[in-house]
């Protein structure tokens, strides 16, 4: 811990009488610092932007506020390596494309913690970085429809990229990452923007225990590789085309212990193949599970389905479906083994024609539509694809907590009831 | 319900008959995804459609994705392509654009093909951008897709 | 008529069997907002056995009245078509009213226990929109048909067709026709059956046009706006009254010819 209080310093040479935080020239302090500094900043609200092309730690003392001109990121660093950037605000001015947070450019070993940034159309940018670790970062976007904004985060041609604790919401794609390599995304909350993750080309992400929120889609994740997706909580995509996580082409997704509640889609997978879907909860979505051209080694397993209104549907290819429990499987388990003892068929009449003719969505749900299913499983009439032979019982998770009986709710009810009867009884009516 | 059973069937048989022209439509950005890929289209500038002989269009975020719908498709179902131009953001006839390649240039899916509606501003492209290779509609076909890391 | 059996039977039935498919569904499903299989499966109830009562017991009191000359005997009284007919849909929609009243406070009763509320406000204001609509309907019914059995054959056609046989025509032709024609068609569909009509009244009320699907978006987005609401208000308003002015209209020709 080299600390050099700079500052007080200064004050002295050039600021004989009172300072005001807005006249400190903090590009000056940059330039005039050594290399390896530690240059604290004092409270105040300074102007940027600011470039930062050598070894350096920023770190705010008490309420440090920058602001953007709104044409040039907020602060910019290219060329260099070990920079600390730690406890500061950044606040952005007007919607164009230039107004962004911190803008980094062929660096290496680069932390930036604590910082906060309001009013940006993006957050951080990087590309070309190599180990960057960002923590308990807020972005908070603008405004406007999210055609019109940039992204939270965005990484391309990095590797060694963790971020932690990091919250962000009204932006484009929360994390955007274009071919990355070795990935860390930890305890992550993004809400009210497109998507919450986007990865294209990534190589060996891992994502766990974040929260997505009311996003168009919580997790997009294309065209990569060696992906773990563990723990996760992602909620409320209920817009139209709303999804809680799409994949898209894609080998060796390891997609565990998440919970997806209320979605339009709570998973869509397409074209991913030698992946396995295991343990997770897939609770009060429209449809739980969509496989497309997703047949091939991948297995979706354990996993827990309830409450959606259509729980797996598939393309004419079909899925490997083994041993998860299904609320609508009407089967029994007479050896009672926890195994139901007939196959559990998931593709209904309807469900098939949703993934191919979107118009049919039209009947989601719809009497006739209900009526047919039901006559399906009454004529135990099984489809040749999804097919779970050893469907389980029960779930092994139970949330449930003990409810308290609402006596007013009760009382008022049976109030009700007996002064409606007494109305009929008199034949007071006509 | 006679009325209407009249009306289904002149429905259905106006669908049958009638010129084909086939016009581009506008992009809804609240609701239009592309086809392929499920990513919601907020890059106009990279868009592409396919008007289907029924009548029906698909749309794509992606020039990439669209071309390879349209090898799914069995003949006589496509109507016709639409893709942006890199240049000018209309849109132009996917059979009679040219296109221009590098791994570089960036597009919605980093698939790096951008469309051109004439040689000359594509080769125009590739002289300023002091990179890219010129692409037809038939290398398009055999182009290989999203190896570009 | 509260006091026929017939209605009496009804109404227990239909309390019964609203009052137990909730409460299995409150047990079985964790409490969410949205669209959900609770939400579907108590919406598909009321839209299933609402009209079926209404249409057969509204159409056949009216179709009685005609076949047993009780309305001939009526037109010598000094009331009008207009009051006679007012009068039967006002003692239809008392005594649905009545019925869908006791089978809620039973489900909220039920609700207690498992600690929900178990109805949304626009549930039960759907619930009643379909009695005013089916009720006005019964009486149309009622007045074109000749007898007490053609009124029911007549209820149970057109039950059958707007619940059921018009979907599954549209699904069938939605496999073979371009998808803009087939949301077309749906389109008309939502307007000419009152069926479809009440469903889609739900989502737009419930503010969940989102689960109709993309294709429906300029659509929805039409009549969830302000002045589309107004619409939906007024044409449902439009049902009731020429479906009320229709039989007034159709019983009157009747008493002429005669």
């Amino acid at each position: 811990m080299k600390r050099i209080m700079v500052l007080g310093f200064l004050f002295a040479i050039f600021f004989p009488f009172e300072a005001r935080a807005d006249e400190l020239d903090l590009q000056k302090l940059i330039n005039q610092s050594l290399s390896g500094e530690e240059l604290q900043i004092p409270a105040g609200v300074y102007s940027g932007p600011i470039t930062i092309q050598k070894e350096i730690s920023l770190v705010g003392n008490g309420d440090v506020i920058i602001e953007g001109d709104g044409e040039k990121p907020i602060i910019s660093v290219t060329e260099t390596e070990n920079v600390k950037i730690q406890s500061l605000t950044l606040h952005g001015q007007g919607n164009g494309d230039g107004n962004s947070g911190i803008h980094m450019k062929d660096v290496k070993n680069i932390a930036i913690e604590e910082v906060k940034m309001t009013n940006v159309t993006s957050g951080v940018k990087a590309e070309r970085a190599r180990k960057l670790y960002l923590s308990n970062l807020t972005i908070t976007g603008l405004s406007a429809h999210f055609s019109e904004k940039g992204n939270g985060l965005s990484i391309y041609d990095s590797d060694q990229i963790e971020i932690y604790n990091t919250t962000i919401h009204d932006v484009q794609d929360g994390f955007y990452m274009e071919r990355v390599e070795q990935l860390k995304l930890v305890g992550n909350h993004v809400s009210s923007s497109r998507y919450g993750i986007h990865i294209m080309y990534v190589d060996y992400a891992r994502a766990s225990d974040n929260e997505f929120q009311e996003n168009v889609t919580g997790m997009m994740i294309m065209m990569t590789n060696n992906t773990d997706i563990v723990h996760n909580f992602i909620y409320d995509h209920q817009e139209l085309n709303g999804s809680g996580m799409i994949l898209f082409e894609g080998k060796h997704i390891n997609i565990e212990n998440n919970e997806l509640v209320s979605n339009t889609v709570g998973l869509s997978l397409q074209s991913i193949s030698d992946s396995i879907v295991k343990n997770n909860q897939f609770r009060t979505n429209q449809t739980g599970v969509t496989l497309v051209k997703s047949a091939k080694e991948t297995k979706v397993t354990n996993n827990e389905f309830s409450g959606n209104i259509v729980n797996l549907r598939s393309d004419e290819n079909g899925g490997i479906i083994h041993r998860n429990y299904y609320d609508d499987y009407q089967g029994l388990d007479m050896e009672e083994d926890g195994i139901g003892d007939t196959p559990y068929s998931a593709v209904q009449s309807f469900g098939q024609w949703m993934v191919r003719k979107p118009v049919y969505q039209y009947f989601v749900e719809a009497p006739a539509v209900v009526l047919l299913n039901e006559l399906d499983s009454q004529t135990k009439q099984t489809g040749t694809v999804l097919i779970d032979e050893e469907p389980k019982m029960s779930m092994t998770t139970q949330k449930r907590e003990d409810k308290q009986i609402n006596f007013a709710q009760l009382i008022g009810a049976l109030l009700l009831v007996l002064g409606l009867i007494g109305l009929w009884r008199k034949e007071a009516l006509i | 319900m006679k009325k209407f059973v009249a009306l289904v069937i002149t429905v259905l048989l106006l669908q049958g008959c009638g010129a084909k022209e086939f016009i581009p439509r506008e992009i809804v950005a609240e609701t239009d995804v592309c086809k392929v890929c499920n990513m919601s289209i907020v890059h106009e500038e990279y868009a592409g459609q396919v008007a289907l002989s029924n009548g029906d269009y698909e749309m794509f975020d992606d020039l990439g994705c669209l071309v390879q719908y349209v090898t799914t498709l069995n003949e006589g179902e496509k109507g016709a392509g639409f893709i942006k131009d890199a240049t000018t953001n209309e849109w132009i006839d996917v059979d009679q654009a040219t296109f221009v390649y590098h791994k570089d240039f960036w597009t919605p899916m980093s698939y790096g093909v951008l469309a051109f509606a004439t040689e000359e501003t594509a080769k125009k492209w590739i002289e300023t951008e002091g990179k890219g290779e010129m692409l037809t509609t038939e290398e398009l076909a055999t182009h290989e897709w999203g190896v570009n890391k | 008529m509260l006091r026929s059996r017939w209605m009496q039977l009804v109404a227990l039935l239909f309390v019964f069997v609203f009052a137990s498919v909730s409460l299995i569904q409150q047990m079985a499903l964790p409490e969410v907002e949205g669209f959900t299989r609770q939400s579907a499966a108590a919406l598909n109830l009321q839209l299933f056995l609402l009209p079926l009562f209404l249409l057969t017991i509204g159409s056949m009191s009216i179709a009685g009245d005609v076949e047993s000359g009780w309305l001939s005997l009526l037109k010598t009284y000094p009331i009008t078509l207009r009051q006679y007919v007012f009068g039967k849909y006002a003692a239809l929609l008392l005594s649905f009213f009545v019925m869908l009243a006791l089978s809620f406070s039973v489900v909220i009763g039920t609700g207690a226990f498992v600690g929900q509320l178990g109805i949304s406000w626009v549930f039960v204001v759907l619930s009643f929109l379909i009695v005013l609509i089916f009720a006005a309907i019964a009486l149309l019914i009622g007045a074109i048909a000749k007898s007490r059995l053609h009124a029911l054959a007549l209820s149970l056609v057109l039950w059958a067709s707007w619940l059921l046989l018009l979907s599954y025509a549209l699904m069938a032709i939605g496999t073979f026709s371009a998808g803009h024609v087939l949301q077309k068609l749906l389109i008309v569909n939502i307007h000419i059956n009152p069926a479809e009509w009440l469903r889609f009244g739900y989502f737009l009320l419930s503010k969940q046009e989102a689960v109709l699907g993309p294709a429906f978006y300029s659509f929805t987005n039409f009549y969830s706006s302000p002045f589309g609401l107004f619409v939906y208000a007024c044409l449902s308003v439009l049902w009731i009254i020429l479906s009320l002015g229709f039989a007034v209209f159709i019983l009157d020709r009747k008493g002429r010819v005669e």
